[in-house]
């Protein structure tokens, strides 16, 4: 009994943790239509600062919290506002999510080069000690922050309801045009939104930092903080109480799994389960709780889509593509680089350009928004090395048609998911299956699993430039693959349930089914990339397909342009060549990247000025049709014009 | 309403509440195949929330929908469409990214089935090209949907909502947008479909189309049908003049028919360079090279 | 409601830099607005004169709200120009113009549906110069049925009293310019009469009002210009009456 007072206590502390972050999301979302990823990057670099200043520092814990609160996270939530989000206002669905999860991702690696994550640190309780109550121990740190909860609760409360400002913030999400008619600035409102926002996501950052008993790391700072998404969700995005109540049930059920059900299932999947638990909860929640209709401003669509490839010219081509893959192999058999071989980093840039592929068909095509493409490669990785001993066309088979049936059910679940729903759903189901899955010691545990090379009778492919050529042979029939999938009834159903879902299912197309399809052919090339990246580095292991690393590749794809072919290869090649100069170039270009993307909706190769030397990404001026068509005045087609 | 052999659509006691505003109380009506019928009602009478019921994307807080005789209250969308359901949109919704001719492509391509699909492959093409025809898009084949003025953009509506072969058409002011002699094209269109054996159910703020085309008219207003008969019944119907005119309008005669008595000057205060024309029914032009 | 007195006589248009004075008047320049590559507003010349109430007809797609979202900086236009009270309005943001004294009621409705009727009334505070009592005060003295409702979130009002809480905005920020688009549409009869009782008692007062119907209203009762738009052009402009008559004929077009 006092056991289950002890985990009632410590999981509403967790719990109250949470329920700051989660406000802060639904504050930040209501204010100014964005669902703020980063809020778990802004907690993890509010608890390291807090680190730095009071720890390292010496400063008062007081002052710190002042620096943090009142001027750091308020400060960069204006900045964010108004560099990155403004832009932002009535886009479609995918750019606030990549602009927000680039955020978290060079928060991230920003927090890696400052704070090494070598070195241990542990915050201290701001309160120490402890008192007895009916027979439990409770810290006063337990206490302290389920009172700064309620402060907060109750502050928020008055705050939204009984002052002219929160009446302001609220009547932004009704109706920004309308607000701006009645006097008051709702571009005003949204940056008072993103300011109170990231000083909420910073608050619970600083004080769950001290709940590390094993001292603070950047990814699991950021993924506690993460915990508030389940509860935002079954608040709708829009009701605080319930989100507080959703996050205290959510810190309970965590700490009752962890401490009740948890010793009687098998030893080996204790961790993972813990760290998965939070994804689990959040993929729960969505799947339940009846989506609300988002917010948008009005629909934008791109004047011109991008023009679509022709059969005889996309086989030209990839002939041509190969052709000058096989030159290059020649030239550069078996030639060191830095550790590894050039042909090898090819090899990588090939099969990530398979995965990129794949984005093009799920995201750029369908517009479904997919963030766990990382996990299907890593599982059609695992599959090939364990299948015939590794090494073999089997495997390559096993792994794509494996990850077809995986990414199927994972569609199933999610089909009535739009937008950012999807988004946080695939979301959740990559970070589960990079923290909970691949790490166990069945898969790639921490040595990794050996892949072995591809030999088939007669022809060899021991070699560096035949393995690199076997992979380039299968990224240009996946090229192939994407665009003659974009000619044909499939590729026109796809493009169709992007531009208009209401149509679409009125027409007598089945939306559910056709969504399902797309994410089994998207996860099967994303298998077989995985398969085909194994053979390439003959060792993978759980950092190959790290979360953070998925994230970043669909910013890069995003960056150069989602809805390309050309967009997709560039991207495989910028991110492996980055990465392999620094890191920290990898960072940079995201970081210039997530201000572009606001600016050019079809990412670098939609750039006006760069349509004439690309024609085939000839897109990018955006039109708002927003607007009810019934507004639009007489047609006024030049030619072609009696009807009938 | 009693049953009714010939109605393909039974729509009865329909209610649909947003908030705490009723869309539509209790609303009923019938079509019948081989009719067009026409569905009027000041802005915001309810008549496009009536659409989303009958086909699907709003589902009604009470009552029923019955189609060719099966209740289709809680069926999905595309099953209500596969039974020989299409409709056009008031808000555009154009495939924008496809082209025209693949606008109607998917459409055909959504009916015919998998053995369907290939063995009109042959006949595709000229397929497209027929109903392209028929509703006035020759020529716009290759262009990309998105880039048409809405006129000729409801016009694609129309031809991919006869592209999966229905047997109702439900139509959302397919007028707006459209000049004098479009809209008559569209008048003589809708009214051969009728003659095929077709139902059109038609939501249009052009009195003069609806009344010339019309074999039946229900008016809706504040959610409920406030009348419903012929033409020359709907138009002396008092409450008809009342939802449409309002009370006290200074101008209390019939709905419109005839022309203008031309009592008032068209003015034109500053004149603009490139008007030739402000008088009624003068059809501007698109100044070419504009958003080139 | 009581009756309302009439609009005033249409005043001689005065020079401009007077708009502390006088209610301001309107020119709207060769005004062309687009959606995208769409153009809805094909050079739009109209003027309304300080002081009238102006009375815009004109059938579904004409272009009106495309007019009035143009003139209240909601779609900035792709040529031509605006001048209230002798001075372009340019780029200024919407709500720039509406702390100048433009009160702008946009069609369906004008109200914030989850905030509450009494938190709706607090956003028109924003607009400055008076206190959330004054504008409680003056709207329930108008319409008494919303003081019984203030509680209730306006989303939840008949469409009649979403109506009323919308033109109170009208009423308590006592605005120099008010555009009203469709302040009929969906409304009873009746209701619809109350409230353009109190669009002419709020012009008496002295403000110019220039409102947007799409058939044939008492708005004509209480305008003292009416205009006719037709295909994103302004068609004739006349008195209330002879608009009356040509109305329909143009809606035939």
């Amino acid at each position: 009994m006092s056991n289950f007072l002890q985990y009632t206590v410590f999981g509403i502390m967790l719990g109250a943790g949470y329920a700051i972050a989660a406000t802060g999301l639904v504050v930040t979302y209501t204010t100014s239509g964005v669902f703020n990823f980063a809020q778990g990057a802004v907690g993890m670099i509010a608890a390291f600062c807090y680190w730095e200043l009071v720890v390292a520092s010496g400063l008062p814990v007081l002052a710190a919290l002042a620096v943090i609160l009142l001027v750091g996270a308020p400060l960069s939530g204006l900045v964010v506002e108004r560099v990155l989000m403004r832009r932002l206002h009535g886009s479609t669905a995918e750019r606030p999510v990549m602009v927000t999860l680039g955020l978290t991702v060079i928060l991230t690696g920003l927090a890696t080069i400052v704070w090494s994550p070598s070195t241990q640190r542990t915050v201290e309780s701001m309160v120490s000690g402890q008192f007895g109550l009916f027979g439990i121990n409770i810290q006063y740190q337990e206490v302290l922050l389920i009172g700064v909860a309620a402060v907060v609760a109750v502050a928020l409360r008055i705050l939204f309801h009984s002052t002219r400002l929160g009446h302001g913030l609220r009547a932004v999400t009704d109706d920004p045009q309308l607000l701006a008619m009645a006097g008051a600035s709702p571009n005003r409102m949204s940056q008072y939104g993103w300011m109170l926002g990231l000083a909420l996501a910073a608050l619970s950052g600083v004080l769950l930092a001290p709940t590390q008993a094993t001292g603070i790391s950047i990814e699991a700072v950021t993924l506690l903080v993460v915990n508030g998404y389940a509860a935002a969700i079954v608040g709708r995005l829009r009701n605080i109480p319930v989100t507080f109540a959703a996050a205290i049930g959510i810190g309970l059920a965590e700490n009752y799994v962890i401490n009740y059900l948890l010793p009687h299932l098998p030893q080996n999947l204790q961790p993972d389960i813990t760290v998965a638990l939070p994804m689990v909860f959040l993929f729960i929640a969505l799947v339940t709780v009846p989506s609300v209709r988002l917010r948008a401003v009005g629909r934008l669509t791109t004047a011109r889509a991008p023009r679509v490839i022709g059969g005889r010219e996309s086989l030209v081509a990839g002939v041509a593509f190969f052709a000058v893959a096989a030159v290059l192999g020649a030239a550069f058999n078996n030639t060191p680089f830095d550790g590894t071989t050039i042909l090898s980093l090819g090899g990588v840039v090939m099969s990530l350009g398979i995965v990129a592929l794949s984005l093009v068909l799920v995201i750029g095509y369908s517009g479904q928004i997919t963030l766990c493409q990382f996990a299907f490669m890593g599982i059609g990785a695992f599959v090939m090395g364990k299948t015939a001993g590794g090494g073999s066309l089997l495997g390559l088979l096993a792994a794509t048609v494996l990850c077809a049936v995986v990414g199927g059910l994972i569609a199933l679940p999610t089909i009535r998911l739009r937008d950012l729903y999807l988004a946080l759903a695939t979301f959740a189901f990559a970070d589960a299956v990079a923290t909970g899955f691949f790490p166990d010691s069945h898969v790639y545990g921490s040595g990794g699993v050996s892949i072995g090379r591809i030999v088939l009778p007669g022809i060899s492919f021991g070699g560096d430039a035949s393995e690199f050529l076997m992979v380039t042979f299968f990224f240009v029939l996946s090229a192939w693959l994407v665009l003659a999938i974009r000619r044909s009834y499939f590729g026109r159903r796809l493009v169709a349930l992007n531009d208009s879902p209401a149509a679409f299912a009125t027409v007598g197309l089945n939306i559910g089914a056709t969504k399902v399809v797309v994410f089994a052919v998207g996860a099967a090339m994303a298998g077989l990339a995985g398969a085909l990246y194994g053979t390439v580095q003959g060792v993978v292991g759980t950092t190959d397909f790290d979360f953070f690393s998925g994230l970043m590749f669909v910013l890069f794809v995003t960056i150069w342009s989602v809805r390309t072919v050309t967009g997709a290869f560039l991207a495989a090649l910028t991110y492996v060549v980055l990465n392999q100069v620094s890191p920290n170039w990898v960072g940079l270009f995201a970081g210039v990247g997530i201000i572009l993307i606001g600016r050019a909706a079809n990412g670098i190769l939609g750039i006006e000025v760069l349509r004439v030397p690309l024609p085939w990404t000839k897109a990018t001026s955006e039109t708002m049709s927003g607007e009810p068509a019934s507004l639009l005045g007489v047609g006024t087609g030049g030619e072609s014009r009696a009807a009938g | 309403m009693p049953p009714d052999d010939a109605a393909v659509l039974t729509v009865s006691e329909v209610g649909v509440r947003f908030g705490g505003v009723a869309a539509l109380n209790a609303t009923s009506l019938t079509v019948h195949s081989g009719t067009v019928t026409g569905l009027i009602g000041p802005n915001g009478a309810g008549k496009t929330t009536l659409f989303n019921v009958i086909s699907g994307l709003q589902s009604p807080d009470r009552g029923t929908v019955s189609l060719f005789d099966t209740d289709v209250t809680s069926m999905r969308p595309h099953l209500r469409a596969r039974l020989g359901l299409a409709r056009t949109f008031q808000r555009l919704e154009v495939f924008g990214s496809l082209t025209v001719s693949e606008n109607v492509q998917v459409g055909l391509e959504a009916s015919g089935g998998r053995w369907g699909r290939i063995g009109r492959r042959a006949g595709l093409g000229s397929t497209i090209e027929s109903l392209l025809d028929r509703v006035g898009l020759t020529e716009a084949g290759s262009e990309q949907s998105s880039n048409l003025p809405t006129g000729l953009a409801r016009m694609v509506e129309l031809a991919r909502a006869l592209a999966i072969g229905p047997r109702l058409l439900l139509l959302d002011e397919p007028g707006s947008g459209l000049d004098e002699s479009e809209s008559a094209a569209l008048g003589a269109l809708l009214t051969s479909l009728a003659a095929e054996g077709m139902a059109v159910l038609l939501v249009e703020h052009d009195m003069e189309l609806v009344m010339r085309i019309c074999d039946h008219i229900y008016v809706l207003d504040f959610g409920d049908i406030i009348c419903s008969g012929g033409p020359d019944q709907v138009k002396g119907d008092p409450r008809v003049q009342a939802a449409y005119l309002g009370d006290g309008a200074p101008s209390r005669g019939a709905l419109p028919r005839g022309e203008s008595n031309g009592s008032a000057t068209p003015v034109h205060q500053i004149p603009e360079p490139d008007a030739t024309s402000t008088d009624l029914g003068h059809l501007s032009t698109r100044p070419e090279g504009r958003g080139r | 409601m009581t009756d309302a007195p009439r609009s005033a006589p249409p005043e001689e248009p005065r020079p401009s830099g007077v708009t502390h004075q006088l209610p301001p008047g309107v020119i709207v320049n060769g005004l062309r607005a687009a959606y995208g590559r769409i153009e809805v507003l094909h050079g739009v010349d109209l003027e309304v004169p300080p002081g009238s109430v102006f009375c815009l007809l004109g059938p579904n797609g004409a272009g009106k709200s495309t007019l009035l979202k143009a003139m209240s900086g909601r779609l900035r236009p792709t040529a031509g120009s605006v001048l209230v009270g002798g001075g372009p309005i340019g780029r200024t943001s919407t709500e720039k113009l509406a702390r100048a004294g433009m009160c702008a009621i946009p069609e369906g409705r004008g109200v914030f549906p989850n905030l509450t009727v009494r938190e709706n009334l607090s956003i028109w505070t924003y607009r400055g110069g008076t206190s959330l009592k004054e504008v409680e005060e003056r709207t329930y003295a108008a319409f008494p049925r919303l003081r019984e409702r203030r509680s209730q979130l306006a989303g939840t009002l008949s469409g009649g009293e979403q109506q009323m809480l919308a033109i109170s905005r009208a009423l308590v920020t006592m605005p120099r310019l008010l555009l009203l688009d469709e302040l009929s549409m969906g409304l009873a009869p009746l209701i619809v009469d109350q409230l353009y009782d109190l669009v002419g008692t709020l012009a008496s007062d002295g403000m110019t009002v220039l409102l947007v119907e799409q058939f044939v209203t008492t708005a004509l009762d209480v305008a003292s210009h009416a205009a006719i738009m037709v295909h994103g052009r302004i068609d004739r402009v006349g008195t209330p009456r002879q608009m009356a008559d040509a109305a329909f004929g143009a809606y035939l077009s």
